[in-house]
């Protein structure tokens, strides 16, 4: 597997908050979403930053929308894609092989 | 939206950012600032902005190192290969690129260096336990202020204070012949009382030091590590041997730890080569003998101990009212501040001096590597046109310009450290613990980092471009070169110019104060004059004999005119000054202090101190019942102005103490510089040495002799009439050299900056004009093809420069101006706004200004009008 396929911690935890939610969301519902479930503090920029990446490694899918309210200025909303999905279940497998050997060691909660 | 988010901030994230990253995330950090500023309040939602855009920084380098871009072409590869094209970038433009690194070289070598000596001598603490709390006592008596000795009783009085932890005295300091192994030299020693060592909170590396508990062998000593390495080789069994001092053995008790000195000012006339240490006690009760260097630890603060020394001065007045109640007053000293006190306001000057030099040269390189951005503008142009990431182009240009400074880097440490030590070693008693001095690295690291914020700036202007300008465009346009030099390159030159007239002010002033100085009647003449402090032999009484065979001997070598004796040696004085008060007979209030020297016959004539009336001594003073002196013509001026003061009588102490007596006036003679150059010092009264032997005597020896052979002869005479010991050995010229030493090497090294800073400045000049000269091929060409003359072309770029000169020169002369406190100090003869200085520094500037303003004048007129017109211009 090539550094290029691997999924970050956080671009896990970015890919995981786009997957759960309902539809297309913009960055900054994204931002908002991440920042409630992850409970600290990530930057803006950051998110963007990595929404970019996942973008162009073709993790996310991403168009524009005008604004709400009329607005003009037009949007980048973000969706899961297909492969996406695929990352996001192979990268579950591999916490899941890890955690399953785990199991037996006393100071970790047992499921 | 109702209130504007932080404009800076956001400026910053577009930078950090890029602009394509940074409008989607600016627009979401708005929607969030508003939503927060309407539930939490305005100061919240703005901290809570700053904190995101400073979060963004990991965020982006990953954008700038080009991994959040499209993929792996995206990618800006490795280290190796943006050091490679970096490198190769620089080879490309040589003579720019060594340009740029001679420059900061330049900068960084000489910020560093004065920089590490600043703070290695004024901020360093002194090599002792808990330095702050030492100071050294010092007296401003009615005679002379800040003089740092006292008497005994004084010092048991601070010793005793309840403010005071600790106090040591050092006794004056004289060069002991030590009989060592086969040799014989001289040491100089200081006594010291028994708990000077730990007071300093120093122990001896080897043996013990002096005992603590009140009992004293006088004929013991501590030698400094030095000595014992130099003289004994090192040799460990040499504790509780004793060695032979002048005549007597004393037992070496300990020896010091290496590098240990007694670091006083200069002026307590201990220097820090002593190399042995003898206990001293001082006696408790004498208030008339002050011999006493006094050093205190305090408990408290300098400025709490002064208060307390004014109650302990109160008491001493009324506990001996006849010595200690002449209106004197104590302070304390903080001992680190003492020390440097003779060569801050010195050092000061230099900081800021190179400090402009400095700026100078960042000016001057950000205008080369402006220059230089215009060059690689195009270049990079191509690169991305060919398909290069922008990314990747700007972190290699960054690249490029760390590569300059990191090689200018290396540069200025090497020139730093040659500087510095060429500098100091012209120059070794110029600043105390010169010895300790090395390249300080937080120096150099200030110095690197400015230079390297200069070429980040500047070299990063064409980096930004990348990416931002059209290929197209820049590809479209004929030319190779930007369209015009930007007004910030007009600026740098300006500033140049300015700089470096402050600094040729000041170097033409200090040069003029060298001049001065040199300059000044010393009223005796010190070419020819040898000196020499000559140690008699030990016998009663017999010292006056002894002086007077030893100038009758000499006296018969060929080349030698005359030769005399006197108390102390002119210009050398060390805090011991001796100072008498003379008044009118019969009329106390007409008078004032003199400096007393106590002189041989012959005195006046072999310094070649001329007299204004009657004579000097005979030596048979004793047998006659008045005694007699001569004055210097502030005496006479004083108590019988525009009379005759010859066979008149003054009122002057007792030889031997008491109540003043009548002294009839032989002689008048000229006033002599003897106690400095600066000023004019004090009245002078001489005495006849007769009167009262000396067995230590500066012998003054006029000849035409070779130095060498003076003091050989005089060596020889000395020891074959039984001398003791012949110390400090110095040619008048020597001695007139040492008193300006201080004043020349700061002259030196005002000259040797303002030097710098004017070759880079011109440098920038010319480099400008160059450019201008370049660009308008196309202009001159057209002019002279409808008959413009040469010179009219050349005078048209000879004015232009000048007219940036101009700029410059009034900058820089107002600045010079309005800092001229700042060098006053240091100044003799001229004031800091001296006007002649300043005309003429400018008048220097303008001349080679102008030179360097015709040679690119000159190209640009050679133009062949032909050869432009058929091109495309």
């Amino acid at each position: 597997m090539g550094k290029g396929k691997h999924l970050g911690e956080f671009e896990q935890a970015v890919l995981l908050t786009v997957a759960g939610l309902r539809g297309p969301g913009t960055s900054r519902g994204i931002y908002d979403a991440l920042i409630r479930a992850a409970d600290r503090d990530v930057s803006v920029a950051s998110v963007h930053v990595t929404l970019t990446r996942l973008a162009a490694k073709g993790y996310v899918d991403t168009h524009s929308k005008p604004g709400r309210g009329g607005n003009s200025r037009h949007v980048q909303h973000f969706e899961l894609t297909a492969t996406g999905g695929a990352a996001l279940n192979a990268a579950r497998e591999q916490w899941d092989r890890l955690w399953a050997s785990a199991q037996s060691h006393p100071a970790v909660r047992q499921e | 939206m109702s209130e504007r988010s932080p404009r800076i901030a956001s400026a910053l994230l577009r930078i950090l950012m890029g602009r394509e990253h940074a409008r989607a995330i600016l627009d979401d950090l708005d929607e969030i600032f508003d939503e927060h500023r309407l539930r939490r309040g305005r100061a919240w939602a703005w901290r809570w902005y700053w904190r995101q855009v400073v979060a963004s920084v990991p965020a982006s380098v990953r954008v700038r190192m080009g991994r959040a871009g499209a993929g792996s072409e995206g990618r800006v590869g490795n280290v190796m290969e943006i050091l490679q094209a970096a490198l190769r970038q620089v080879r490309r433009t040589p003579q720019m690129s060594m340009a740029i690194i001679a420059v900061l070289a330049v900068g960084v070598a000489a910020n560093s260096a004065v920089l590490s000596i600043v703070s290695g001598v004024l901020l360093d603490p002194l090599p002792y336990e808990d330095p702050k709390e030492l100071a050294l006592l010092r007296v401003d008596r009615p005679e002379t202020a800040n003089h740092p000795l006292v008497s005994g009783m004084e010092y048991y009085a601070f010793r005793n204070a309840d403010w005071v932890t600790d106090a040591a005295a050092v006794t004056m300091q004289f060069d002991m012949p030590l009989s060592a192994a086969d040799e014989s030299l001289n040491v100089p020693i200081v006594g010291v009382t028994s708990n000077l060592f730990s007071m300093l909170g120093v122990q001896p590396i080897l043996g013990a030091g002096f005992p603590q508990d009140g009992t004293m062998d006088a004929r013991s000593v501590l030698l400094t590590w030095e000595l014992w390495q130099n003289h004994f080789g090192g040799d460990p069994d040499l504790i509780g041997r004793s060695v032979i001092f002048g005549e007597a053995s004393y037992r070496i008790l300990g020896i010091l730890p290496a590098g240990f000195r007694l670091l006083l000012s200069e002026d307590t006339g201990v220097t820090p080569d002593v190399g042995a240490f003898f206990p001293s006690r001082v006696a408790e009760g004498n208030p008339n003998f002050a011999t006493f260097r006094v050093i205190a630890r305090l408990s408290t603060d300098v400025d709490r101990a002064n208060q307390g020394a004014v109650a302990v001065g109160r008491a001493l007045a009324s506990q001996s009212p006849e010595a200690l109640a002449d209106g004197r007053s104590y302070r304390l000293v903080a001992l680190h501040s003492d020390l440097v006190s003779g060569v801050r306001s010195g050092l000061m000057v230099l900081l800021a001096e190179v400090g402009l030099l400095m700026l100078v040269a960042c000016m001057n390189a950000a205008g080369l590597l402006l220059a230089w951005s215009g060059g690689e503008g195009r270049q990079l142009a191509v690169r991305a046109a060919l398909g290069a990431s922008p990314a990747r182009l700007r972190v290699q240009i960054m690249a490029a310009s760390g590569i300059l400074t990191a090689i200018a880097a290396v540069v200025g440490v090497g020139l730093g450290t040659w500087l510095m030590n060429t500098g100091l070693s012209l120059y070794p008693e110029s600043v105390p613990r010169v010895d300790e001095l090395t390249l300080d690295g937080r120096a150099l690291g200030m110095s690197i980092a400015l230079a390297g914020a200069v070429a980040l700036a500047f070299g990063v202007f064409p980096a930004l471009q990348v990416g931002r300008t059209n290929p197209h465009s820049v590809l479209r346009s004929s030319s190779t070169l930007a369209s015009r030099p930007s007004r910030t390159r007009y600026s740098l030159v300006v500033g140049q110019v300015a700089l470096s007239v402050v600094l040729l002010v000041g170097a033409g002033l200090m040069v003029q104060t060298t001049t001065n100085l040199r300059g000044i009647p010393l009223g005796f003449e010190p070419s020819g004059l040898a000196t020499a402090q000559v140690v008699a032999p030990r016998s009663d009484g017999g010292f006056w004999r002894f002086y007077e065979e030893l100038a009758t001997t000499l006296e018969d070598v060929q080349g030698v005119s005359s030769v005399s004796a006197v108390s102390r040696t002119p210009l050398m004085e060390v805090g011991d000054v001796e100072i008498m008060p003379y008044h009118a007979v019969g009329d106390e209030t007409t008078g004032g202090l003199a400096d007393v020297r106590w002189v041989m016959p012959g005195y006046f004539d072999t310094m070649g101190t001329r007299f204004l009336e009657g004579g000097g001594f005979s030596g048979n003073e004793v047998a006659d019942m008045l005694p007699v002196v001569v004055i210097d013509e502030q005496v006479a001026r004083n108590l019988w102005p525009g009379e005759t003061a010859l066979g008149r009588e003054l009122m002057v102490p007792a030889v031997w103490g008491g109540d003043p007596t009548l002294a009839r006036v032989v002689g008048v003679v000229e006033h002599a510089r003897l106690t400095g150059l600066r000023g004019p010092g004090r009245a002078q009264v001489f005495r006849s040495v007769s009167l009262t032997p000396f067995g230590v005597m500066t012998v003054l020896v006029r000849s035409s002799l070779e130095r060498n052979e003076v003091f050989r002869i005089l060596h020889q005479a000395a020891s074959d009439l039984g001398a003791r010991n012949v110390v400090d050995e110095w040619t008048a010229n020597e001695i007139v050299e040492a008193a300006t030493a201080r004043t020349r090497l700061i002259a030196t090294l005002l000259v040797s900056l303002a030097f710098a800073a004017v070759l880079v400045s011109l440098v920038g000049l010319y480099g400008l004009l160059t450019f201008l000269a370049q660009r308008r091929t196309g202009e001159v060409g057209v002019r002279m093809a409808l008959g413009a003359r040469r010179w009219q072309v050349e005078r048209r770029y000879v004015a232009e420069g000048l007219q940036l000169v101009a700029f410059g020169l009034a900058f820089g002369l107002g600045i010079a101006w309005v800092s001229g406190g700042l060098i006053a100090s240091l100044l003799f003869g001229v004031e800091a706004g001296d006007p002649r200085t300043f005309v003429a520094m400018a008048a220097l500037y303008v001349a080679v200004a102008a030179l360097a303003c015709y040679v690119p004048a000159r190209r640009a007129a050679l133009t062949d009008p032909a050869a432009v017109l058929r091109s495309d211009a």
